[in-house]
């Protein structure tokens, strides 16, 4: 008894003083964070909060030049650069838990966020690039030397697409127009950059590679048997915010799109400017026939416009395929999504 | 030598005393090896049981010598006295070889065009990009960033498991409150959490070094819970004997005899602390040895992604390289000791 009592106390005692420890330490963080909180919201205006913006686009081209900072300045608010996400999983997580409040991207993969939360709005579009000179943007890629040669050939194969994203909707698009059930086609669900392994060592037939992976996927050989373009894409690039920022400070918004507006304009002229912002080397810089590729494709993008309750038809046509082939479980109002930001004339 | 006469440390099940003398002159006695590894099935028992069995054989040698009769004029030095160090040389030779001969043979495939670029690059691309990262400045801040992330995470986690092991280690009700929670905390991945964490915490520091410190406390938990339950009770019954209790007990005694599985769990916390890293950098981070994983990815870079392989597997080293330092350091006794 004596000896276990002992030994207890001698435990206490450790448990103690660690504990003591801890609680200061989480305690001086706690205190830090506090102490930022308050700085971040001075004045108790508005404050943007973005994802890294990378080393290329207009809004890197806003980050480095402080833009935004300046802009938004005039209308009491502030802008807070985040990190980049993985995935857009991992940006959703990260607009539900508020850490953004500002996404850009295309209409596909935020409907399902959309179907089970209302608390993002779109409310601007970007329309999609139709100039025949304009590069491609995407396109179903299969190997040089694969016996497929159009759409129908790919009954019985399997296709790599990032699942509830433009690459699914794309597919299952083609699938539709081609009149080929979309369950005779084996649909492999991976990200872009797992697609792009899985594609280059033949574990799948064909990838329908979209964004930096289809400039990617054509230099190292793929052969493109069908483009986005090709076929009726509803799927158009599209800017959203939380509800409770648009509702509150829709002015804030409607600054950061005026500035996104004129630095799109810039790139157009002036598209060089708008290529490795940050950084001339490392993993996010571009080069060779790359930078090409990409200043061509910076010249032809679109400016983004105000959303209004028309758009409502390019939503209710992507979720429609969604809906369609089980990806989404129930149809999408668009007026629960569309936001309409534009200031009365 | 009568049974009286066996020093401490030999459990009671040998009772024969011929065979306890017998046993103790000979080497190491099977049935104390045995008993000891089966009480807790751990290094740090082996290795205890390894120690006091060739203490014996030292000590009994000299009075082998004095039985053995009149012929014995020198002293005979025992069979067995651990095993021979190579030379310094020679062993870090040996050290180097098997990740030379990868090193090799990755150049080998990659030169050859055996291996094509896609798959894997090649050593010339992956120093390139080290010479990228370095000539940006990229390399430092990352390894600084997630320095700091991880080294917060595993000192709170690794603290805490640290405290926990110690608590479940020493006392029954400590044992009863605390260890069926980290048990099954142990068998949650800590990746399953990462959802969760981010409506909890966001997706800031605070976020990351939750994670890692989570990542951290089960394995430091596990061993430290050993560790202190390995501890031989005659050692703290002989500390008591010197009056220690309480405090400097635990610190002075249980917690110096359970060092060898700690540090191992150190080991094993950074390791894990890595693999955190590529987890909470993946989300919300500009910098850091976990987001070069996912910037790799995202702008399909193989250079890149071997290149982050490659600086994992030298923060591996240089962490095994510093536990050693702090092994020799805080466990002077351990090269005299130890079976090798």
């Amino acid at each position: 008894m004596w000896t276990s009592r002992r030994r207890t106390r001698a435990a206490l005692v450790v448990a103690a003083l660690s504990l003591t420890a801890l609680t200061a330490a989480c305690g001086g963080a706690d205190t830090a964070k506090t102490a930022a909180g308050a700085a971040g919201g001075k004045g108790g205006g508005a404050v943007l909060k973005i994802k890294d913006p990378g080393n290329s686009g207009p809004l890197a081209v806003a980050k480095k030049e402080g833009i935004l900072e300046k802009r938004l300045a005039e209308v009491g608010a502030t802008v807070q650069w985040g990190g980049s996400y993985a995935s857009f999983t991992a940006t959703v997580d990260a607009v539900r838990s508020g850490s953004i409040n500002v996404l850009e991207g295309a209409i596909s993969p935020v409907l399902g966020y959309l179907v089970s939360g209302k608390d993002i709005k779109i409310f601007a579009f970007t329309d999609p690039v139709t100039d025949p000179a304009a590069p491609q943007t995407d396109g179903l890629v299969v190997k040089p030397d694969s016996p497929i040669t159009s759409v129908k050939d790919l009954v019985g194969k399997q296709v790599a697409v990032n699942k509830g994203g433009r690459g699914e909707y794309l597919l299952l698009l083609a699938l539709q127009e081609a009149g080929i059930p979309a369950d005779q086609v084996k649909r492999v669900y991976l990200n872009p950059d797992q697609g792009a392994s899985a594609f280059a060592t033949g574990k799948v037939d064909a990838w329908w590679a979209i964004v930096r992976a289809y400039p990617e996927a054509v230099a190292k050989g793929a052969r493109v048997v069908v483009h986005g373009r090709d076929l009726k894409d509803q799927d158009l690039n599209m800017q959203a915010a939380r509800t409770e920022l648009l509702t509150e400070h829709p002015e804030v918004v409607r600054v950061y799109l005026k500035v996104l507006q004129e630095l799109t304009a810039e790139a157009q002229k002036n598209p060089e400017k708008f290529q490795n912002v940050f950084l001339d080397q490392g993993p996010t810089a571009v080069s060779g026939p790359r930078l090409t590729d990409e200043i061509a494709r910076t010249r032809y993008a679109k400016v983004p416009r105000f959303a209004t309750a028309a758009d409502g038809a390019f939503v209710t046509d992507v979720a429609g395929i969604f809906q369609k082939y089980g990806v989404l479980p129930t149809a999408v109002n668009p007026n629960d999504v569309i936001f309409d930001l534009k200031p009365a004339a | 030598m009568t049974l009286e006469k066996v020093p401490l440390g030999v459990p009671a099940s040998v009772k024969d005393p011929v065979e306890a003398s017998v046993t103790s002159v000979k080497g190491p006695p099977k049935g104390l090896t045995k008993d000891l590894a089966n009480d807790s099935a751990n290094d740090s028992a082996n290795d205890s049981a390894n120690d006091s069995a060739q203490g014996f054989a030292k000590e009994d040698a000299p009075e082998r010598e004095v039985r053995g009769g009149a012929g014995a004029t020198a002293l005979e030095p025992p069979r067995y006295l651990g095993g021979r160090r190579r030379g310094p040389v020679a062993s870090t030779a040996v050290r180097v070889l098997v990740p030379l001969l990868l090193l090799a043979a990755w150049w080998y495939g990659t030169a050859s065009g055996a291996i094509s670029s896609e798959i894997l690059a090649g050593p010339g691309a992956v120093v390139g990009a080290l010479g990228e990262l370095v000539a940006t400045g990229q390399l430092g801040d990352y390894l600084l960033a997630s320095a700091q992330r991880a080294g917060l995470g595993v000192l709170v986690g690794g603290g805490l498991g640290l405290l926990l092991g110690v608590v479940a280690g020493l006392s029954a009700l400590g044992e009863e409150l605390v260890d069926p929670t980290m048990q099954m905390k142990r068998a949650v991945p800590f990746l399953a959490l990462v959802p969760l964490f981010i409506s909890w915490f966001g997706v800031e520091e605070t976020f990351k070094v939750v994670l890692i410190a989570v990542a951290a406390a089960s394995p430091m938990y596990a061993y430290t819970y050993l560790g202190v339950r390995g501890v031989d009770r005659k050692i703290v019954e002989a500390a008591r004997g010197f009056g220690l209790t309480g405090t400097r007990l635990a610190f002075g005694v249980i917690i110096p005899t359970a060092l060898p599985n700690i540090l191992m769990a150190l080991r094993i916390c950074l390791s894990v602390s890595l693999t955190g890293l590529i987890a909470a950098e993946q989300i919300g981070a500009t910098e850091g040895i976990g987001y070069l994983v996912t910037l790799a990815q995202q702008y399909y870079r193989t250079d890149y992604m071997v290149l982050c392989i490659v600086i994992y597997a030298v923060l591996g080293l240089l962490i095994d390289l510093a536990i050693r330092g702090v092994e020799r350091v805080a466990m002077p006794w351990r090269g005299q000791v130890a079976a090798r």
